[in-house]
């Protein structure tokens, strides 16, 4: 018997194989593309190795681990298949609260690093353009690139924080770069506007701006990763092969949520919203996400991920009562003010053909009701950071000033 | 490291003192460290004894000296404020944060007695007085061009700064009290057009119908301009130096920098401290990072720079055999001192070649006193 498991985060891809022979397993683990290392472990009996492994394998999958087959991740560590498409489980970036307070390490499941001019562009990094305290640089470096081959064979970018010491600086310019250099990115199949830390500057200043000209630029973009909600925008939301769409906000514009909601995204498998709180910026109410949750979009989607909500329980009462439930494999309610509540109504959740994972990491839940979400027959991460508050009087969103 | 006279060369086992509050645990730590090495356990003349009668500290009988924190004990900070100028009874609260420059200028005059005495002092009281001055210390760097932030000295109101901040539109920058220790005091400030927030371990009081600031081990934002007036307004008068806030490294869990402890030129203990605010210290429930992940991050030969960087810093207080300094490290992997700190030798449980911070201080001021 085998299992063989995969997991991509901002940090790191990595995989986890476990075989069982006899009254041993055998766990193989490493970084994608690596041979990993090996652990034999032998029991007394076959019975108990096999006990162990199941428990095993339920903690990787508690933790984010999906199986590699039909993950799209191949074990050479090919972030993408030979059709050229993403694996799903690399769309993902911040899955712990803790993720949020770094830089992105990896994306789409590539190793990310900081352009250096000096350096000879390669092409099995993704690029990250950022200004610093000193020099805002983000533009001259990315012109720099795009005059390298590396350009054109990159499959993804990032921008980091393009404002310098200029909080208020949106990242039009940038993005007008990109837009002007489009035939030099023939292959750009992600891009991330927004790497930005809280040091870099508050997740809920982050001034945004209209994205949809990256959209109209790239029609082979198959995700499009942001942070920020002030000035967000996306207008004419149309595009024929995006799958991936993940808006991070400390509070979101309903004009984007109306956008997103009259969009055209055949393809869409992935959506992430960070909905936020009132005090930064959020004005929806959740009666704007009704025609997300109605079904009639997004015929592909997989994974619905509605996070950092500060009325987390009330959408949980709503989203119970989804019919996309039934298609897609994992609902996300991560990082918001879900409590027991909101617990009580994921309880009431129908079986589905097809919901396979519930991800409340980050959530103001009693054990109790822990223990209750966990006998549901679905994977359900309700795991804390180790630090959180949980006793405050003031329950908060993971992203808030 | 000089030491001036005093000790003679056939003083083949010098007795070693210490002057701090015997209460805390740096006292008595430091006292078991040099006992398990087999050497007397050394005696500790306590602020307080001193600063009532100033001369105990001439029947004090050691050869060398090692000078400790005057900190965390409230009847030696009130005399140090009344010794230097403040009301001799300041009636402070717990943890309220009051007469910095009062209690600085009394630490001096302290620092003035023990080298009037003359016994040579593993960390002199010169270099101590400066640690103890964040602008002084900023002169001393940018002199040695040690890479630094760029500082300057804060105007003493928070008007002029508001002028300041409105004409630059935007930006992010700490203040940090000019005779603070640790992060008491300590405020990140960052504003737009539209938004103010001021990140301290404060919490705002009130005492007789007026706010007082109380150092707070919990981290708090403030975001209305009247908190940040307020706040300002009683730190701003008592001395405060306005770095730039340059985005620090980030690891998972937050953003970090380091201490790295320098004893006799070579930087020994160090530890990675991080957090999801902008405010590192351990003792603000932080905590210690990851060292292999940032190796990994950064590589080994930055990290090597982060390291020559703090020996570069002490070396700029020659007469000092260690001293604690906080490197920063930006998001192009390159190292800057935040600051260097007289007393930042305070690492429990932190071992380099099998020693603890305070055994290898012991064991370097022992070497240091056998070749004197």
């Amino acid at each position: 018997m085998k299992r063989e498991l995969v997991y991509m985060d901002a940090k790191s891809s990595k995989f986890w194989n476990i075989e069982l022979t006899g009254n041993s397993h055998t766990v193989t683990y490493g970084r994608i593309g690596t041979d990993g290392q090996s652990v034999t472990k032998s029991f007394p009996d076959e019975e108990k190795a096999r006990k162990d492994m199941e428990k095993l394998v339920k903690e990787k999958l508690g933790k984010g681990y999906v199986d590699a087959a039909g993950s799209g991740v191949s074990p050479a560590g090919a972030a993408t298949s030979a059709e050229g498409l993403i694996p799903l489980i690399a769309f993902s970036s911040i899955n712990r609260r803790d993720d949020i307070g770094q830089n992105a390490g990896t994306f789409i499941g590539k190793r990310v690093a900081d352009y250096d001019p000096d350096k000879p562009a390669r092409a099995d990094v993704v690029y990250r353009f950022r200004s610093d305290w000193e020099n805002n640089e983000v533009i001259p470096h990315l012109e720099h690139f795009l005059a390298t081959d590396a350009a054109a064979e990159a499959s993804a970018l990032i921008i980091g924080a393009w404002h310098g010491d200029e909080p208020e600086l949106t990242p039009e310019g940038v993005i007008e770069v990109l837009v002007k250099s489009k035939a030099r990115l023939g292959k750009l199949a992600a891009i991330y506007i927004g790497d930005v830390t809280s040091e870099e500057n508050e997740m809920s200043w982050i001034k945004q701006c209209d994205l949809a000209p990256v959209l109209k630029a790239f029609p082979r973009l198959q995700l499009l990763r942001s942070r920020g909600g002030d000035g967000l925008e996306l207008t004419s939301p149309e595009h024929e092969n995006l799958r991936g769409l993940a808006l991070e906000t400390g509070g979101m514009d309903v004009g984007v949520i109306r956008s997103v909601c009259t969009s055209t995204f055949p393809n869409l498998e992935y959506l992430e919203l960070w909905l936020g709180t009132e005090q930064y910026g959020a004005n929806h109410t959740i009666a704007d996400l009704q025609p997300i949750l109605s079904g009639q979009l997004f015929p592909k989607l997989k994974y619905l991920g509605l996070r950092n909500c500060e009325r987390a329980d009330d959408l949980a009462a709503v989203v119970v009562n989804s019919p996309l439930l039934n298609r897609i494999d994992t609902l996300d309610l991560s990082l918001g003010v879900l409590t027991d509540d909101g617990a009580r109504a994921l309880l009431k959740v129908p079986p589905s053909p097809t919901l396979k994972k519930l991800n409340l990491h980050y959530n103001f839940i009693s054990a109790d009701l822990v223990r209750q979400l966990k006998t549901l027959s679905l994977t359900v991460d309700a795991s804390k950071p180790s630090n959180m508050d949980d006793d405050d009087e003031w329950r908060f969103v993971a992203v808030g000033e | 490291m000089t030491m001036s006279g005093v000790l003679s060369p056939w003083v083949s086992d010098p007795r070693l003192g210490l002057i701090g509050n015997p209460e805390n645990r740096r006292i008595h730590d430091f006292q078991d460290a040099v006992e398990e090495l087999g050497w007397p356990r050394p005696a500790c003349l306590a602020y307080e004894d001193l600063l009532r009668d100033p001369a105990t500290l001439e029947r004090l009988d050691a050869d060398v000296l090692r000078i400790d924190s005057p900190g965390e004990n409230e009847r030696v900070g009130e005399a140090l404020i009344a010794l230097g100028g403040g009301p001799s009874e300041p009636h402070l609260e717990f943890g309220e944060i009051g007469y910095l420059k009062e209690y600085h200028r009394g630490f001096c005059e302290v620092l003035g007695w023990i080298e009037h005495r003359g016994i040579p002092c593993l960390n002199s009281p010169r270099d101590i007085g400066v640690m103890f001055d964040k602008w002084a210390c900023h002169q001393r760097f940018v002199e040695h061009r040690i890479a630094r932030p760029p500082s300057e000295l804060a105007p003493a109101d928070f008007s002029t700064v508001l002028v300041r901040m409105r004409a630059q539109g935007s930006g992010q920058l700490f203040l940090k009290p000019l005779h603070g220790s640790s992060a008491s005091g300590v405020c990140a400030l960052r504003w737009t057009r539209h938004h103010q927030q001021l990140i301290t371990p404060l919490r705002i009081q009130s005492k007789l119908g007026q706010p007082i600031l109380i150092n707070s081990l919990k981290i708090c934002a403030y975001t209305t301009l009247a908190d940040v007036e307020l706040i300002l307004g009683i730190l701003l008068p008592q001395g405060m130096i306005l770095e730039q806030w340059i985005p620090k490294l980030t690891l998972s869990g937050g953003a970090v920098d380091l201490r790295v402890l320098v004893i006799a030129g070579e930087a020994r203990h160090w530890v990675i401290r991080q957090s999801r605010h902008p405010m590192t210290n351990l003792h603000l429930g932080n905590q210690r990072g990851d060292g292999a992940a940032l190796r990994e991050l950064i590589g080994r030969a930055k990290l090597e720079a982060a390291f020559e960087l703090a020996e570069k810093a002490a070396a700029c207080f020659p007469d000092s055999l260690y001293a604690g300094v906080d490197i920063l490290i930006d998001s192009r992997h390159r190292p800057l001192v935040g600051e260097i700190n007289a007393f930042g030798d305070l690492l429990p449980r932190l071992a380099h070649r099998g020693e603890s911070a305070y055994t290898a201080i012991a064991k370097a001021s022992h070497a240091q006193r056998c070749v004197i």
